[in-house]
């Protein structure tokens, strides 16, 4: 051990010194690598808190909350949950909850650019027996709270200021009844909770007597051990009933296909930052050849040099770690903004939290760096120990030519050919309709490393073209012909960046392709009205149909149609439960089957069972066909048809209008759709009803139109900014391979000099060189981007999301792509190429 | 006299006839009423407890609607440890409290206390704090009593200040006490008060001091003062003893008396409550000797302390002669205040 750390302090730590730009540089590249997985997963984590039950802003978390099957619950049902748990000591909480917008803050237009803020009714005296489990002070007058609001000191309003809502379609005005200070020990009330008592809750959002849902508190003892457990199981008799961290979880599970991409994309994007790492480690070695060959003739063993290069690939990739972690922590609080929004339109408000970084995010960014450093450092490592002395220091030293594995070109046809048959595997599915594609990743993994590979074969491809040219490119091409594995290494590493450019730009060019499709079939109406609430595609905010007969009575309007929601646990899940009119439907055409009814009047049933349409999402989530019979709410539904519905991941059941309103009693519209009469100016229509109308959205069916196309490229932002990544990543890691290829041959480079090559031929011919591998890595990334396109858009979008969606390819998108990494490619490996002609034939440390 | 207090709200009125089951039931008419259970418990190897499981209903006008609060109190002592725990609990009516108005059937939370009419029996099932699980069922042995004249009980000269006072002194009671994972089977005998009124206390009074004596010799004693800010026992105050054979006669309040015969301060408000009492009265003379003497109820919700505690009742020669709970009441808090804000 001794020797080894001899070698660390002597030879390591000196060519830190030395070359400090260059072990920052190879930490920053480290860095950079864990940091985005970091900030990915920092980021999505944060938005994901948002979803938490907001009573966890109250009381601790809740054991169990309940929600009646279908519709709210009422005092009646409280009592029956206490007769029906007994003498069991159990706090039960009843709870109002709806999503409110301040009505002055007016956004932008966009949808989701509004603030969305939670109003929580719960009742003040029942929150008087959870001592220390609940901010102190509630309730204490109850004359005081009773319409007004409570808020978080970090909302920044004073006692007394009003507050203007908008909740479903109404402006409400609350005052400030409090603010509730923040107790060490106590739950602190998020920014964006108002909270209020539950009568005055109840009032202001038009409950009447019903609430949500009712929290249950149940703390296991020595009286009562299984407490807990019993009460969850006694109450789901009757109700519907979810865990402790159900909600976080139903979140988790509802956005789980949207994490776990960016989780792999990131992770993707640190294998090609892993053929990065390799590349710079292998530079190390090959610097310190000469140090090395001394260290062994004087009789060190080959395992202390190899254990000496682990460890400072291990200390490499801690300090870089460290860094990352840092970085990611800054990407992250960058990043929570966007990922927020976008998952706040696709699956219903979260409120925009602080990316907050945690001891176990944090190791596991260490950990992530410090093993892909290990793991690039691992084969160079080897070779330092295995290189005979003669070898290491002989001014001719033959090129390295690298492992067996990477030469050997039939073992990436052969991931490629496994890559295939695992994109045939079923997608995994885990309890609560929740579908994890995990062959379909494992199949792009194995298909990007054996495209890698197989990007070797194209570099001899390369080198035969080039015979009838002159000497400067002989001196190139011939390079090529016989590749060492640092060239294999580039080339890898670029057609596996541009591979997976290729493939995300596939995947949102045939969601950008389908969804306008969808739109101009779906889209038909002139003017769509939602509440200015409904921030999100789940939103409960509702319009009354007192609103929605004032709309229609507009001498403009030609036809009226709405929309009714309501969400449901179903299976475990949540889902969304639709009600139209299906004649309005049918005559405007505004479905996009996937598997069309057999009979035009499909609401219409022969045998008492409700007709219903599933869309193409429930039927991938559940495993629903169209012929079945399922039950919901208690009662028997046949599915009779599937359509398409790019709207929302969970999946949605369609009833006709009829038996919508009998299950769930309620006339409320959800999304109102409107057709003018001909001639009317929709823009000055859709302004005078906004003004009218100040707490719904009034949308175009142009601005509708362009805000859905928004919203699904906004999903897709964040992969953008990891394939820019991505190939920044893999141009350096050409440039870097380039540099210590020429350190290798800087014999050689002296002997072509004094043969009388000029510098400038010399990088010239570098150049050339670069161009072959980027030509290579350019090709072999785009043909194999397009198979992993036809992947990620119909084997893992559609597991995961359960969209068809149309193949389609911006051609011109992928000619600039393969164009801007061959100019890249090019430029850097000329300027490697001057560097390298300049240096001395004898090693010296840069 | 007036039928109604200011806002409303009833007050007794002299010859009221009870009609029951639905006198044992709510009545929201009243601005106060509590359902009031204490008893003492013995079980196997000499183990004694006493408990208090209590239910109140409290009404006030809001916004031109009636908002009724349901607290309640249980409490339980092990003579043997001295051990007392007990807990608060406070719901609006509805969701989470009720208390029916045509039978006894009183409940907060998981804590209830119903009449079975088909047996005549009444069963209290309450936790406290967790720790604590009483399941009990309590038969009555002597009949209800009506306190008062006419069946109005007094507490002041304002008419408001009265209830309506009904009581059965003595009820068997038989069930488990699970404390942990410790059950014993138990065994005792309780009392239970129920009344009703619109003011408890009138101005000058601070509170009270009230007492259930069950004797070995099969006599009841109710008896309570009225504490005046001046230090003094307002004349109101009050003994019935019930006899035997259940009949019962009330005695004047200068016709006895209440001697204070120790104090324990309360570590946790420095309220200093009279827990030794002798009570004498037509030549008898019984003590009150607390079993332990931290038996107060902290007020945790409501902020009113008081103490509630199993007594042994110690004849003139110091033997013996039956149990008690008494009451201490106005003591810590501003008792009077807070009834007066109701």
């Amino acid at each position: 051990m001794s020797a080894v750390l001899l070698i660390l302090r002597r030879c390591a730590l000196r060519h830190w010194r030395l070359a400090l730009r260059q072990q920052i540089a190879l930490m920053l590249i480290l860095a950079l690598g864990s940091s985005v997985y970091l900030a990915v997963r920092l980021a999505s984590n944060a938005a994901l808190s948002g979803f938490e039950t907001f009573t966890d802003g109250i009381t601790r978390q809740p054991d169990w909350t309940v929600q009646a099957v279908s519709g709210a619950l009422r005092e009646d049902d409280v009592r029956e949950m206490r007769e029906v748990l007994g003498h069991r000591p159990v706090s039960l909480l009843p709870v109002v909850e709806e999503t409110v917008t301040p009505a002055d803050e007016g956004g932008n237009g966009e949808i989701g650019s509004r603030a969305t803020w939670r109003l929580l009714g719960v009742d003040f005296v029942a929150l008087l027996n959870l001592r220390g489990e609940a901010p102190a002070g509630l309730g204490a007058n109850l004359q005081a709270v009773r319409s007004g609001v409570y808020v978080s000191p970090k909302l920044g309003v004073k006692v007394g200021d009003e507050l203007r809502l908008i909740v479903d379609d109404r402006v409400i005005t609350l005052t400030v009844a409090g603010v509730v200070p923040e107790t060490p020990g106590v739950p602190s009330l998020p920014k964006h909770l108002l909270l209020m008592d539950l009568p005055g809750a109840q009032s202001v959002l038009m409950r009447g007597d019903k609430v949500d849902r009712v929290e249950v508190l149940a703390h296991d003892s020595a009286l009562f051990p299984q407490l807990r457990e019993e009460t969850g199981e006694s109450l789901k008799s009757r109700w519907q009933v979810t865990g402790g961290a159900n909600r976080r979880q139903l979140a988790g599970t509802m956005t789980q296909a949207f994490r776990l991409n960016l989780t792999i994309l990131s992770l993707l994007a640190l294998l090609v930052g892993g053929y990065l790492i390799f590349q710079a480690l292998d530079g190390v070695v090959l610097r310190r050849r000469e140090e090395i060959g001394i260290l062994k003739s004087l009789g060190v063993t080959d395992r202390a040099i190899q254990m000496a290069f682990l460890i400072e690939a291990g200390l490499l990739g801690l300090c870089g770690g460290a860094l990352g972690v840092l970085l990611g922590w800054f990407g992250a609080q960058g990043a929570v903004g966007g990922v927020t929004k976008t998952m706040n339109a696709l699956y219903g408000a979260t409120s925009e939290q602080q990316a907050a970084l945690s001891w176990s995010e944090a190791l596991l960014a260490l950990s992530i760096s410090i093993l892909a450093s290990l793991i690039a450092a691992w084969w160079p490592a080897r070779m330092a120990a295995r290189t005979p002395p003669a070898q290491m220091l002989g001014r001719h030293a033959t090129p390295f030519e690298g492992g067996t594995v990477w030469r050997v070109e039939w073992i990436g046809w052969a991931l490629m050919l496994a890559a295939v048959l695992l994109a045939q595997l079923p997608v995994l599915r885990l309890a609560s309709g929740t579908r994890l594609p995990l062959a379909g990743y494992a199949a792009a993994l194995l298909w990007l490393v054996g495209a890698g590979l197989v990007a070797g074969a194209m570099l001899r491809g390369m080198g035969r073209m080039g015979r009838m040219s002159g000497a400067v490119a002989r001196v190139a091409l011939s390079h090529l012909r016989r590749p060492t594995v640092r060239h294999r290494f580039a080339v890898a590493a670029l057609a596996s960046a541009v591979a997976m450019t290729t493939g995300m730009s596939v995947m949102v060019a045939s969601f950008d392709h389908t969804m306008r499709g969808w739109i101009d079939r779906t889209m038909k109406a002139d003017i769509y009205v939602s509440s200015a609430g409904a921030q999100s595609a789940s939103s409960t905010h509702l319009i009354s149909s007192k609103t929605v007969e004032t709309l229609g009575k507009e001498p403009e309007v030609a036809e009226l149609a709405f929309v009714q929601a309501r969400t449901l646990l179903w299976s475990g899940g949540e889902v969304l439960i639709l009600g139209v009119d299906p004649v309005f439907a049918r005559k405007h055409g505004l479905y996009a089957w996937v598997e069309a009814p057999k009979r035009g009047e499909w609401w219409k049933a022969d045998d008492g069972i409700t007709p219903a349409i599933m869309s193409e999402s429930w039927s991938e989530r559940f495993g629903t066909q169209v012929g079945d019979v399922i039950e919901l709410v208690g009662r028997k539904v046949r599915v009779v048809a599937m359509n398409a519905e790019y709207g929302n991941e969970r999946g949605s059941l369609t009833l006709p209008a009829s038996a919508f309103r009998e299950w769930f009693e309620t006339d409320e519209a959800w999304r109102v759709a409107i057709m003018l009469k001909p001639n009317v100016d929709a823009e000055a229509m859709r302004d005078r009803m906004q003004r009218q109308q100040p707490g719904l959205s009034v949308f175009t069916n142009a601005h509708l139109r362009s805000e859905a196309l928004r919203i699904f490229r906004q999903t897709f932002a964040v992969t953008h900014a990891l394939e820019v990544i991505g190939v920044i990543v893999a141009v350096a890691g050409l440039g870097l391979a380039l540099a210590s290829l020429m350190l290798e041959r800087r014999a050689i480079l002296a002997t072509l000099r004094s043969l009388g090559m000029t510098r400038r031929e010399l990088a010239k011919s570098a150049a050339l060189e670069g161009l072959g591998v980027a030509c290579a890595g350019a090709f072999t990334g785009i043909v194999a981007g397009l198979w992993l396109g036809w992947l990620l858009v119909y084997r893992i979008n559609k597991q995961c999301f359960g969209w068809t969606l149309q193949f389609h390819a911006v051609w011109w998108h992928l000619a600039v792509l393969a164009a801007a990494v061959i100019a890249v490619g090019v430029l850097v490996a000329a300027l490697v190429g001057r560097w390298a002609a300049m240096l001395p034939a004898e090693h010296t440390e840069e | 006299m007036a039928q109604t207090t200011a806002d409303g709200f009833a007050i007794p009125q002299a010859g009221r006839v009870f009609e029951f089951p639905r006198d044992h039931g709510s009545h929201p008419e009243f601005r106060t009423e509590w359902w009031y259970v204490t008893g003492h418990l013995d079980a196997e190897a000499g183990r004694r407890f006493g408990f208090q499981v209590t239910f109140f209903r409290q009404a006030r006008r809001e916004d031109g609607r009636t908002l009724h609060l349901h607290l309640a109190h249980a409490a339980l002592l092990d003579a043997q440890t001295g051990r007392f725990v007990h807990e608060e609990r406070l719901n609006r009516e509805g969701w989470d409290a009720q208390s029916s108005e045509t039978t006894l059937a009183a409940r907060n939370g998981n804590w209830s206390l119903k009449l079975d009419e088909a047996t005549q029996r009444m069963r209290i099932a309450a936790t406290v704090r967790s720790e604590v699980l009483l399941q009990l069922e309590l038969e009555a042995v002597k009949p209800l009593v009506v306190f008062g004249k006419d069946g109005v009980s007094r507490k002041g000269a304002s008419a408001e200040a009265a209830s309506h006072y009904l009581t059965w002194p003595r009820l068997k009671t038989t069930g488990t006490v699970k404390v942990g994972t410790e059950e014993r089977q138990v065994s005792g005998e309780a009392w239970m008060d129920h009344e009703f009124s619109s003011s408890q206390l009138e101005a000058g009074q601070v509170g009270w001091d009230w007492a259930a004596i069950q004797l070995k010799d099969g006599r009841e004693i109710m008896v309570y003062r009225m504490r005046r800010k001046d230090g003094t026992t307002d004349a109101f105050s009050t003994l019935a003893v019930v006899e035997r054979d259940g009949k019962t006669r009330h005695v004047a309040s200068d016709a006895f008396s209440w001697e204070v015969l120790g104090k324990w301060k309360s570590p946790r408000n420095g309220a200093e409550y009279p827990i030794r009492a002798r009570i004498r009265f037509e030549g008898e003379s019984f003590e009150l000797r607390p079993l332990a003497e931290d038996q107060e109820q902290d007020g945790g919700i409501t902020r009113l302390p008081y103490w509630e505690g199993a007594c042994d009742v110690l004849d003139a020669h110091g033997q013996v002669a039956g149990r008690a709970f008494l009451e201490l009441a106005g003591y810590a808090g501003d008792l009077a205040g807070h009834l007066r804000s109701q």
